[in-house]
């Protein structure tokens, strides 16, 4: 059984949104800390949201509601989100990407892609170039919106994704957020 | 109580015995895949002469021979068609579409949340976006368990799918270990005995 660490941290969780409009402001409240030990990674993530008890084995998943308001089947609420940051060895070991790129194209194969571009995150204590793609779920509509993000920290790959519904007017906070998330990774040895 | 796959065992559905389909109303009919899982053939290997069942058509029989089985009313039957299709195309194991509609409402028999909504899918209840037919349910199901929450975010097996799906928080959810036992249970049925929670369900069983 993977060991899960979580502790409130009374830690300064900055949201430092740098923008021309909005001044880059810094918001300290609780934080918590995620922590993998199968794979060696922690991350931290805000107040308000919740560790996913349903996630993969010990790897991050949080949600911005709680367990008891999940929804049945679509798990999200209306104005729910979700946010989960996995390694490539999390994945099963005949579907394991390579490269960032096989990662990318084997992901993207079945989905419905809106773009895919190159960015730049803070990742841990670097700055890496990412790609950033896209998308929406198949079908009509409710359906799921989501952003993956795809980098490498410290030679390991990672993939960060954000799901919500398609049309949620909080997805700028939401993406925000799940950069935010990205900048507290830590890898370990 | 697992099924254990007898022959002639009451509660068992195994439609195969030899190598040949040996389910009711269709005695005989050649099964390529029978035994799939256990040593048979890949349904993805399966060629013939022009003419000769394709493999969805072979899959499109068991489907339906298995639900006029064990649940002679259900309104699915006639849209096995319609849902082995939709999941070759959308990359997931149709097994398990059928599995999870005869956990969540006994095979589309006993509805309870909105119109054709056979797996409970709360984001179309009556009320809110209702589906208009059979053929939107079962394209609602295999695109949300093939999209980005499910498949997408890695959950590829019966067990991570339903935690999520069923919400396996016991305390909001003390049924979810009957629940996930039944889901199992019933693709076991479809599958045999190699099947459990464990098994992954993003395949095709025709790949396209």
């Amino acid at each position: 059984m993977p060991t899960i660490i979580m502790q409130h941290l009374k830690y300064g969780w900055f949201l430092c949104t740098v923008s021309l409009f909005f001044p880059c402001s810094a918001i300290a409240v609780d934080a918590q800390t995620f922590e993998s030990t199968a794979y060696r990674y922690s991350a931290q993530y805000p107040q308000g949201w919740y560790l996913d008890g349903t996630r993969p084995a010990d790897t991050l998943t949080i949600d911005n509601f709680p367990a008891s308001a999940a929804v049945h089947a679509v798990h999200l609420p209306r104005g729910g989100a979700e946010i989960g940051i996995r390694p490539a060895e999390a994945s099963p070991a005949r579907e394991r990407p390579q490269s960032l790129d096989a990662w990318i194209n084997a992901d993207t194969a079945g989905e419905e892609v809106a773009s895919r571009k190159a960015v730049e995150l803070q990742a841990g204590q670097e700055k890496v170039p990412a790609t950033e793609v896209r998308g929406h779920d198949r079908g009509d509509a409710p359906v799921f919106e989501w952003v993956d993000l795809y980098f490498k920290i410290e030679g390991r790959m990672f993939r960060a994704t954000l799901i919500y519904w398609q049309g949620n007017p909080n997805a700028g906070e939401l993406r925000e957020t799940l950069r935010q998330v990205i900048k507290t990774l830590r890898v370990k040895p | 109580v697992d099924c254990d796959f007898t022959p002639g065992s009451p509660s068992c559905y195994d439609p195969c015995q030899d190598g040949v389909f040996a389910g009711e109303g269709f005695v005989g009919m050649p099964m390529p895949w029978c035994g799939y899982g256990g040593g048979g053939t890949d349904p993805a290997a399966i060629t013939g002469p022009a003419g000769s069942p394709t493999c969805e058509d072979q899959e499109i029989v068991f489907i339906t021979a298995y639900l006029s089985r064990v649940s002679p009313n259900s309104p699915l039957i006639s849209y096995t068609q319609t849902i082995v299709q939709v999941s070759d195309a959308a990359g997931i194991d149709d097994r398990f579409l059928i599995a999870l509609a005869g956990q969540e409402s006994t095979y589309g028999t006993n509805i309870t949340k909105g119109p054709y909504n056979a797996w409970n899918n709360l984001a179309h209840t009556a009320k809110h976006n209702p589906y208009a037919n059979w053929t939107a349910a079962i394209n609602g199901v295999a695109n949300l368990v093939t999209g980005k929450l499910y498949f997408g975010s890695g959950k590829t097996t019966i067990r991570s799918i339903y935690g999520t799906y069923d919400n396996s928080n016991l305390q909001q959810n003390p049924n979810y270990p009957k629940d996930l036992s039944g889901l199992t249970q019933i693709y076991k049925q479809l599958v045999g005995p190699t099947a459990s929670a464990n098994s992954a369900v993003n395949f095709s069983r025709c790949p396209q």
